[in-house]
């Protein structure tokens, strides 16, 4: 067979990895190479030595959707339960992440640390936190996030009172990509996503909260990207920009 | 964003950990990683809905697949942009004889803005890479640049031909000449294979 020849084997290894064997050809090396382990080290000393060459990528960040999308298609699967159970709990079937820690992911995109949020806020009742109601004072507490759009220099300091309905942002930089769209600022609720309002890209602005809207559990914010005068089905319809968790400043 | 470190040793340790399930460390690899492997995507697949896409079906293979990692394969980094180029040669194979329009209500792609850099130059200035950019030195231009290019917009050896505006069959031979001196090359110089 062709394949016994040393030569062409290596080529095709060397071909295999620099991505110019495609079609059937690549399939049948891929075959070949499950069960050869010559042919494997072959592919292997080329990914290892090739694979420096990504380096000189510029890298970019991709948008928090692909995160959450991401974790959504993991739970979908339940190849592996995205947060194992107890080995011994006696309801072993896995089930799909809820909604809610789905969009509460997001926040995962933006800082790692909101993974470890959610989880805590996911196994610790509110009530087992006297420490930050202890100072039952007068003054509502206010909370207040730092949402940036990667990529640009677009920013908004966002706070708010859930006590008073009320949350203030100001913004900072520039969007040129907006062209004809809004941005709309969404309050991640444990039902999914409520529109607070658009976002003003220049200036300050402010928004009346939802009543349900609760510090209880922690608050996450999100950015879409919505047609101009924001989003037409009171859903998020355009890709997200930005996410975040709102934490406690006074 | 902060900025997480791409060192072997944590990568390994954090690939290992998502092998038992970890989905901390799961996190922190994404965080870690997501955006070297996405400007890598883009590059080879151009069209950002597409670079999403495979940058997803990579990590969901890592979130399956990491205890597959062998250090024979690489650094981590190594390893995990094989897994993205791979994905994205798939992806194209598949996706390119479509026509490129964006489906109605669909978002329209985000088109690149990054022709300042062209990667055919700025491959050798990359770190670490001392025997590699030593033996690439050594290749003549046409080989060099056939090789570079196709890994890096992940080219057929058709648009090799166009973009370097050469017949199919020089092109050809300018690919295997180039991969295998190479080879060679990386040999004496140090590459250690059993065989």
């Amino acid at each position: 067979m062709k394949y016994q020849n040393a030569k062409l084997r290596r080529m095709l290894a060397a071909e295999y990895v620099l991505g110019t064997l495609r079609g059937p050809a690549r399939r049948r090396f891929e075959r070949l190479a499950r069960n050869d382990a010559a042919l494997r080290a072959e592919q292997h000393f080329w990914e290892a030595q090739l694979g420096r060459l990504t380096g000189a990528i510029r890298p970019v960040t991709p948008a928090p959707t692909v995160w959450i999308s991401l974790q959504r298609r993991i739970a979908a699967r339940n190849t592996v339960p995205l947060r194992r159970a107890a080995p011994d709990q006696g309801q072993n079937q896995p089930k799909p992440a809820p909604m809610w820690r789905i969009w509460a992911g997001m926040a995962a995109a933006a800082a790692v640390v909101a993974v470890v949020m959610v989880s805590q806020q996911r196994f610790t009742p509110p009530a087992a936190t006297p420490v930050a109601q202890a100072p039952v004072t007068a003054a509502a507490p206010v909370y207040v996030a730092q949402l940036k759009v990667p990529d640009s220099t677009m920013q908004w300091t966002v706070s708010l009172s859930p006590d008073r309905g009320q949350l203030t942002v100001a913004a900072a930089g520039d969007y040129p990509q907006l062209g004809q769209h809004s941005m709309e600022l969404w309050w991640i609720s444990p039902q999914g996503p409520v529109a607070l309002g658009l976002l003003p890209v220049q200036g300050k602005g402010s928004m009346t909260l939802p009543k349900e809207l609760s510090a209880q559990g922690g608050i996450t914010l999100a950015v879409s990207l919505e047609p101009q005068g924001g989003s037409p089905t009171g859903k998020p319809t355009g890709p997200v920009l930005t996410s975040g968790p709102a934490v406690q400043a006074a | 964003m902060s900025s997480a470190t791409t060192e072997p040793e944590r990568l390994t340790q954090l690939l290992a950990a998502i092998s038992g399930g970890d989905q901390r460390a799961f996190a922190q690899l994404y965080e870690s990683c997501s955006s070297h492997l996405f400007g890598l995507l883009l590059r080879i697949l151009q069209r950002r809905d597409w670079a999403e896409e495979a940058l997803q079906d990579c990590f969901l293979k890592v979130w399956q697949k990491s205890e597959t990692y062998e250090p024979s394969r690489g650094a981590p980094l190594t390893w995990l942009s094989t897994i993205a180029r791979y994905r994205a040669l798939d992806l194209l194979r598949m996706k390119r004889p479509e026509v490129e329009m964006p489906e109605e209500g669909e978002e329209p792609p985000m088109t690149l803005a990054d022709p300042g850099q062209d990667p055919v130059d700025g491959a050798i200035e990359g770190e670490g890479i001392g025997k590699l950019r030593d033996c690439m030195r050594g290749l003549q231009d046409e080989q060099r640049r056939s090789v570079l290019l196709a890994y890096y917009e992940g080219y057929t050896h058709q648009e090799l031909a166009q973009a370097m505006q050469a017949p199919l069959g020089t092109v050809k031979s300018w690919v295997r000449r180039g991969l295998s001196r190479l080879r060679d090359c990386l040999e004496v110089v140090g590459g250690s294979l059993e065989k």
